[in-house]
């Protein structure tokens, strides 16, 4: 195995980005297929990481593996994420309780933005990254990326009021 | 409480991986390794092996044509080929045949 980040070893690579790698694809992908992503993300990670130049973090590299698989998915699916997939025992809000029910809205409510938006929503806001890292992940321009965290927004505020929730 | 913190409190949780996932992992990896690449597929091998076999076509006919280095050889050769061209070799090799290769080798050789 290849770079000191990755480790020299498979289980140390799988312990330290499992949880970002779960994560995010939960966020852009769903529920449904969600294991089986995460395993066809750790195979690219671990037969390209030979070839990761040091150019940007190895982190960043892994958030770009993982947003470039989400949108090979969606092109294979051939659609965004639907409803559908959503657990709907989830959809009700398991349990009952507010919190349940907002995490279960909000989940909803990225579902229902477009790829694009939604990676740059979940990179910045549950991820942490910058402008420029989030450019650097998903190949574009830091002002296409400050446009798309913009809709998104706008977008996600529209949606939960929608559904009477005031923010 | 703003859109960011709303979204930050209630941040969607992924549920726990199965718990032989790292292990399923690391066994398909090694399934990978032995496996042909995904870039392997008939028509780039059929490909490949015209590719080959012209080139090992080329480098032999360039090696057996290469010229020796000894200038007897040479004209030899040459008287050959000019004969050949000329109908006149015969199998058996006939006077008429044998006077032009003379006639040849000798201007050759000057």
């Amino acid at each position: 195995m290849p770079t000191e980040e990755a480790g020299s070893d498979f289980p140390l690579l799988y312990e330290r980005y499992r949880g970002l790698v779960r994560g995010v694809l939960f966020k852009l992908c769903g529920p449904s297929d969600l294991d089986d992503l995460v395993q066809e993300a750790f195979l690219r990670i671990w037969k390209g990481s030979p070839g990761f130049d040091r150019r940007s973090a190895f982190r960043t590299w892994v958030y770009a593996i993982v947003t470039h698989l989400a949108a090979d998915h969606f092109r294979r699916k051939g659609r965004r994420p639907s409803l559908a997939a959503v657990d709907p025992d989830s959809q009700r809000g398991t349990g009952g309780d507010d919190g349940a029910v907002n995490r279960d809205l909000v989940r909803r409510g990225l579902l229902q933005l477009s790829e694009e938006h939604r990676t740059a929503l979940v990179l910045h806001l549950y991820e942490g990254l910058s402008v420029e890292e989030i450019s650097e992940a998903t190949a574009s321009k830091a002002g296409t990326v400050k446009s798309r965290l913009h809709y998104a927004r706008l977008a996600m505020a529209q949606f939960l009021e929608s559904q009477g929730v005031n923010v | 409480m703003t859109l960011d913190q709303f979204l930050k409190t209630f941040e969607p949780q992924a549920p726990s991986p199965p718990p032989d996932e790292a292990e399923r992992i690391a066994r398909r990896i090694e399934r990978d390794r032995w496996s042909v690449p995904r870039w392997f597929t008939f028509r780039r091998a059929v490909a490949a092996l015209a590719a080959a076999s012209v080139m090992i076509v080329f480098l032999y006919s360039r090696i057996a044509n290469q010229p020796t280095g000894d200038p007897r050889e040479e004209a030899h050769q040459i008287v050959t080929d000019s004969l050949k061209q000329k109908e006149v070799w015969g199998e058996s090799g006939t006077d008429v045949a044998g006077y032009e290769y003379l006639a040849l080798a000798e201007t050759v050789s000057r």
